[in-house]
């Protein structure tokens, strides 16, 4: 459980809070699973900090130092985290639903199953691909980046991160199947229902699910 | 020629391809976690349903490689619904066109970003 006068020296305001860090490099601040009720934190060090389980919900965390801290399960829904230092960071489980992580670094950050419905990541040091923000991904260890333009944004370097785990592309692509001539319609259908059925299961998750179409080599090459 | 089309995100494209659409010489290992959890009713599955327990577990692990729930795959294979065997079926199917020529190519198309 959290250090009550770890909580209690966060009351004394932001300046103070960085002051006694500095004066403490040492300590590690121990916050988990706490209810902290001061929501103004801007640009508070809190770097290295167990904070798992904290709920910071709607917190102004903006330029935050939360390198290497341990935000596991943390409740961080609409928190404004715009500009913090999050890399290294362990997001695991975290809720993001709505936060504002513009222009955070989150370089090796770890985001497996958090919740990033409608979190605004534009500008963040997230990954290094694209990602399809047009669609919901939120499920069980599964990582969802929601944006409501439906743009693809563009992160750089998170090689080390989790993300790789979860359910994002680099882009989309195309699957062709070129089958002989003449090709049995009994070969086809049972191709195509194979195709079908296995692709299917996990087409919920896929983005932006299968587009199935059969004809003549050459056609819809447009793309 | 005939063409089947599908369109996806690369991660699941690219996978899918590599598990179902190409001839596996070296048998496609599922994951630890895949094999620790469900080894036992995979192979169990396996005999009572005749289908190969290759593609049972490439299945499994499929699912499991692409954010399938942990409630749905237990329920797939708890509730031996025939589901699962099926999928498996559907596996054999694609592998047994490869092989025979029926499906000629492969190709993973970019269609950019």
């Amino acid at each position: 459980m959290s250090d009550l006068s770890h909580i209690e020296a966060l009351r004394d305001g932001v300046a103070a809070w960085n002051v006694w860090r500095r004066m403490n490099p040492g300590l590690i601040p121990d916050l988990s699973g706490s209810n902290i009720k001061v929501r103004g934190l801007s640009g508070i060090d809190l770097s290295g900090a167990d904070m798992r389980g904290v709920m910071l919900a709607g917190a102004d965390l903006s330029g935050a130092l939360l390198r290497g801290a341990d935000l596991t399960g943390a409740d961080l829904m609409e928190a404004d985290l715009s500009g913090a230092d999050l890399s290294g960071a362990d997001l695991t489980g975290a809720n993001l639903m709505g936060a504002d992580l513009s222009g955070a670094d989150l370089t090796g950050a770890g985001l497996d199953g958090a919740i990033l419905y409608r979190a605004d990541l534009e500008g963040s040091e997230c990954v290094s691909r694209h990602l399809w923000l047009n669609q919901i991904i939120d499920f069980a260890n599964g990582l969802g980046c929601v944006d409501g333009e439906g743009e693809a944004f563009v992160f750089d370097d998170m090689e080390d991160s989790t993300v790789e785990s979860s359910f994002m592309s680099t882009r989309m692509l195309r699957l062709e199947v070129e089958l002989s001539d003449p090709v049995p319609a009994k070969a086809i259908y049972e191709i195509l229902g194979a195709l079908n059925r296995l692709y299917g299961m996990v087409a919920d998750q896929d983005l932006p699910g299968p587009i199935i179409r059969i004809g003549p080599s050459g056609e819809g090459d447009g793309g | 020629m005939n063409r089947i089309s599908f369109k996806g995100s690369s991660a699941v494209i690219v996978d899918f391809a590599e598990r179902f659409l190409e001839t596996h010489v070296i048998r496609i290992e599922p994951s630890e976690e895949v094999r620790e959890i469900y080894g036992r009713e995979l192979e169990s599955l396996a005999r009572s349903a005749h289908v190969e327990l290759r593609h049972l577990e490439n299945v499994m692990d499929f699912l499991h490689e692409h954010g399938a729930p942990r409630a749905e795959l237990d329920e797939l294979v708890e509730a031996r619904s025939g589901e699962l065997a099926d999928l498996a079926r559907d596996a054999a199917v694609l592998e047994r066109y490869l092989i025979d020529g029926t499906i000629l190519d492969v190709m993973i198309l970019d269609d950019g970003a």
